[in-house]
């Protein structure tokens, strides 16, 4: 469990870092190794990506944390066999004057942590949204709750606000938390049965209990045969007879005392309880831990948008669109024309380019009648073409061009200028008018594409006037 | 270019948004768009595969630029229409490496490759004799050809591009590459399989696959939002302040850092979301999410160890107790349980009253605890309800975008607009339910997995019907 914790740690930090590589390569790279997965759960799927990854390993962190929860439950083991042993020191303390008192021994050693054990059960089994209530008390004198908080003050470790900085992580952490605990708690009882272990073998020690209410001895064997019973039939000397109760109940005042051996005969129950109700449970709640802690492990590796999208990368078809080398928009070269306004006189020369306007949409452009039109067209071959510019060269040193503003400048527009200027000089003022007659101006970001065309032909004489 | 595959050429005038539909339609931000004509200089190929297979592939080309002298080199070299095909081919291999036809050139090496043509024009502008040329010259190819109507602006002319098209390409359709809706480009796909029999079926193939790809979209895009959600719905600050400081300044500092954390953090949501419809370098621009400080769970404690002071007098008293039951024990209880009860009140004051010196102890260099000032999360009833109905927004919007268009994504919910009286509720009640357990404080992978399905089913809505509220923006 520990290499996929590490791995799910590994993972997840790869995973999120992994969201600035290219789109595409993850499609492609993810689904080239699915296609060599074999369908199965999903975290085993997770893992087998990771497998075929193969990331440096000097990029990870995984091995750190988990060395370091590790240690952690080194030193909690350890802590909890201190306590206990101290504990037990204390508890079984025989000056030889008063009997240990069984149901004091017994009710500190073994029902308080019975009591939490209890307690933890409680608030895994409550309903959502009581379990805080209580949870919260028991954090205090939670040992799990103690080495989270030294891994994140010490190390740095966030490990509970979520191994993997994911708040839906919680399920990790609360097992997490609740496995510390076992470990604590199983070095605590392991302590207490080696002092007693101890104390039994190479001191005497002497049990007895004791009671201010009018108790029949039967009633306290009751009870104690009750809890022996889960050893009863196959250790049947570790359960107290009649006889041995009765022995051993004692009174402060009384100064008639039972022989320590008789007393001593409690050693074998006192253990077997401390074993089965303090040892025991642990020991089967860590295995729980345990298992639930591998399960959450591995829901790491199952739930979250990174492996929900991870599996589909690895199993889905990748659809994808290969798309070429990009292009980048031309840059604009050569000197844009000098901007002008419209002016329509009786002796220049229009030409109408494409039928950019009709003869009564010009009427509309000057207050008069313009002689010398001519509509010139793309589709007009470059004979025709220049037989409309003779037409035009008699007029004045200006001619103006009105071409639809909607439509750029074709190279073919370029060559018609080009055309112009062999046929009536470099003299000729040209003087360009993009119009729009679905509107009443050109849009300026057309006049700019416009401008930006006859720029490329470094034309002195080429002007761009806007109409109205 | 694998002419085994369907492939079409996006031909065209320039300017006409032959980029625009092949951005769309390849779902690909990249494509230069520009005003400028020429931008595209060079016959660029986008081949759609799945699993490496290609399906079909478009071809943005650039747009004519002498198409009267073309055709008039056409028609020099035949008459017959049998030899119009093989004409445009000599006049590629003629003009191969002359400057005047490298526009002409790029366009029509892959119609005589096999490709299909898709003539694009503008509807929104009015038609024109010089498009004859053009629309004359693919019809000399001999290739399947349709017709699309991009609308780029306002103005309709659809009327009479109809009407001269339809002389010229046997199928005319509107598409309108900037607003397109998934569903409408799925249709035009299938009408691409109409101008070939054989090209149907990969096609179709292809539209089957997209139309799963956005269905896992939707999904991943929940997943994500609902990972989100989590994170600022359990969000808090914590930092160890100054025992005498200025309190307010502090909660004032940490709730700025908790407001910029959930900020940040939901940005982050939207550009993965984006990322997840391949919308890379999608501009966004979004009303900030308002959080007040009435808004905010505060809480200060001296912490040691991560034990606040309560906690530490708690444990304080449960360890003097221990230890003064020990000597109750070692007087066999003749104390009279005295020891675990002074013991109690001792560990208990002690760990009260000392919890501040304890905290400013210093172990290796770190002190062991100190003045834990926490800010967060935010317990606003309706806050959960905000970032998930700004989460939907912008999913919608991203979803519902092409990849043409690139304004800026307008993000703005007002925080006293619910956007979920429009949904069904059963739904709103499930999703009521998963966002109480998000914001529990532990939330765990059955929460996520639960959130998540229902923010799934919440994104099959279109909170576009809300349109009409002025307090949403869902126009970008």
């Amino acid at each position: 469990m520990r290499a996929l914790l590490a791995s799910a740690i590994d993972i997840l930090d790869w995973l999120e870092s992994d969201a600035t590589t290219d789109a595409r390569d993850r499609v492609d790279r993810d689904r080239r190794i699915g296609k060599t997965i074999v369908q199965g759960p999903r975290y085993k799927q997770v893992l087998a990506w990771w497998a075929a990854i193969a990331p440096p390993e000097d990029s990870l962190s995984g091995e750190r944390i988990v060395a370091l929860l590790g240690l952690s439950n080194g030193v909690l083991a350890l802590i909890g066999t201190l306590l206990g042993a101290s504990m037990a020191a204390a508890v079984f303390s025989y000056q030889g004057d008063y009997p240990v008192n069984l149901f004091a021994l017994l009710g500190i050693l073994v029902g308080l942590p019975l009591v939490m054990l209890a307690a933890s059960l409680l608030a895994l089994v409550l309903p959502f949204g009581q379990r805080a209530s209580v949870f919260d008390p028991l954090r205090v004198i939670n040992p799990g709750r103690w080495a989270g908080s030294w891994l994140e003050r010490q190390h740095g470790v966030s490990l509970f606000a979520s191994v993997s900085k994911r708040a839906r992580a919680s399920r990790f952490a609360r097992w997490q938390l609740i496995a510390f605990s076992q470990t604590f708690t199983i070095g605590y009882f392991a302590g207490v049965l080696i002092i007693a272990f101890m104390l039994v073998v190479f001191t005497d020690l002497a049990f007895g209990w004791s009671t201010t209410l009018k108790t029949d001895a039967t009633v306290v064997q009751g009870i104690l045969k009750g809890i022996a019973t889960p050893w009863a039939h196959w250790m049947p000397a570790a359960v107290p007879d009649e006889t041995l109760i009765e022995a051993s109940r004692f009174y402060r005042l009384d100064e008639t005392a039972t022989s320590s051996a008789t007393l001593g005969q409690w050693w074998s129950f006192v253990l077997m309880t401390i074993m089965v109700y303090g040892l025991a449970p642990r020991l089967i709640m860590a295995l729980i831990a345990s298992w639930q802690l591998n399960r959450a492990t591995r829901r790491l590796l199952e739930a979250g948008p990174e492996i929900d999208a991870l599996i589909d990368r690895l199993r889905t078809p990748a659809v994808t669109f290969e798309s070429p080398d990009r292009q980048d928009a031309p840059a604009t070269t050569g000197k844009p024309p000098l901007a002008t306004v419209l002016e329509l006189t009786d002796d220049c020369g229009v030409a109408i380019w494409n039928e950019a306007v009709t003869s009564e949409a010009l009427g509309r452009l000057r207050s008069g009648p313009v002689t010398r039109v001519e509509f010139i067209a793309e589709w007009e071959s470059a004979q025709a073409q220049r037989e409309h510019l003779r037409a035009l060269a008699a007029s004045d040193h200006r001619l103006v061009i009105l071409t639809k503003g909607w439509e750029p400048p074709l190279l073919a527009f370029l060559d018609f200028i080009s055309l112009i200027r062999e046929e009536l000089g470099h003299d000729v003022v040209l003087v360009v008018v993009p119009l729009d007659t679905t509107r009443t101006e050109v849009r300026p970001e057309d006049r700019e594409v416009w401008s930006n065309a006859l720029a490329r032909l470094d034309d002195a004489n080429l002007l761009v006037a806007s109409a109205v | 270019m694998n002419q085994r595959i369907p492939t079409f050429a996006v031909v065209g005038h320039p300017n006409k948004g032959k980029s625009s539909i092949v951005a769309t339609l390849a779902e690909d931000d990249e494509v230069a768009i520009s005003a400028t004509p020429g931008t595209t200089r060079k016959a660029m190929v986008h081949t759609f595969s799945i699993d490496g297979e290609a399906q079909y592939a478009l071809v943005d080309t650039p747009g004519f630029q002498r198409p009267g002298e073309l055709l008039a080199w056409l028609r020099s070299r035949t008459d017959s229409a049998s030899d119009r095909p093989g004409a445009i081919a000599a006049f590629i291999r003629t003009h191969a490496d002359d400057p005047r036809f490298v526009d002409e050139c790029e366009l029509l090496r892959p119609l005589v490759a096999g490709a299909g043509i898709l003539y694009v024009v503008d509807g929104a502008k009015p038609y024109g004799p010089e498009y004859e040329l053009e629309m004359e010259i693919l019809q000399w190819t001999g290739r399947p050809r349709m017709a699309l109507i991009n609308m780029i602006g306002s103005g309709d002319h659809q009327a009479s591009w109809k009407r001269a098209l339809g002389q010229y390409f046997a199928i005319v359709r509107v598409f309108d590459a900037m607003h397109s809706d998934f569903d409408k480009r799925t249709s035009l796909l299938r009408a691409f399989g109409e101008l070939d029999e054989q090209w149907r079926a990969p096609l179709e193939r292809a539209v089957v696959e997209l139309e799963r790809e956005r269905s896992r979209r939707r999904q991943r895009s929940a997943a994500e939002i609902a990972d989100c959600l989590i994170e600022c719905l359990t969000h808090c600050e914590r930092d160890t302040v100054a025992d005498k400081g200025d309190t307010e300044n502090d909660k004032a500092r940490l709730s700025r850092r908790l407001l910029n954390h959930i900020r940040k953090r939901e940005r982050q949501s939207f550009e993965r979301v984006a990322g997840i419809y391949r919308h890379e370098r999608l501009a966004r621009e979004s009303t900030e999410t308002e959080i007040l400080d009435a808004d905010l769970f505060t809480s200060e404690n001296w912490e040691v160890f991560g034990l606040s002071q309560s906690q530490l007098a708690v444990t304080g008293a449960l360890s003097g107790a221990a230890a003064g039951g020990g000597v109750d024990l070692l007087l066999g209880g003749a104390s009279l349980l005295l020891g675990a009860g002074i013991g109690a009140i001792v560990g208990g004051v002690t760990g009260w009253l000392g919890s501040g010196e304890l905290a400013r102890t210093r172990v290796l260099g770190n002190t062991l605890g100190g003045r834990v000032l926490q800010v967060g999360p935010v317990k606003a009833v309706n806050f959960p309800w905000v970032l998930l109905g700004r989460a939907w927004l912008h999913q919608h919007l991203v979803s519902e975008r092409n990849h043409a268009y690139r304004d800026a994504v307008i993000v703005a919910v007002r925080s006293d607009t619910n956007l979920m009286d429009s949904i069904p509720d059963a739904l709103r009640r499930a999703l009521g339910d998963s966002l109480r357990r998000a914001s529990s404080g532990a939330p765990d992978d059955q929460t996520y997995q639960k959130l998540s399905a229902n923010i799934d089913a919440l994104l099959g809505h279109d909170p576009a019907t809300l349109d009409h509220d002025p307090a949403i923006t869902t126009a970008d």
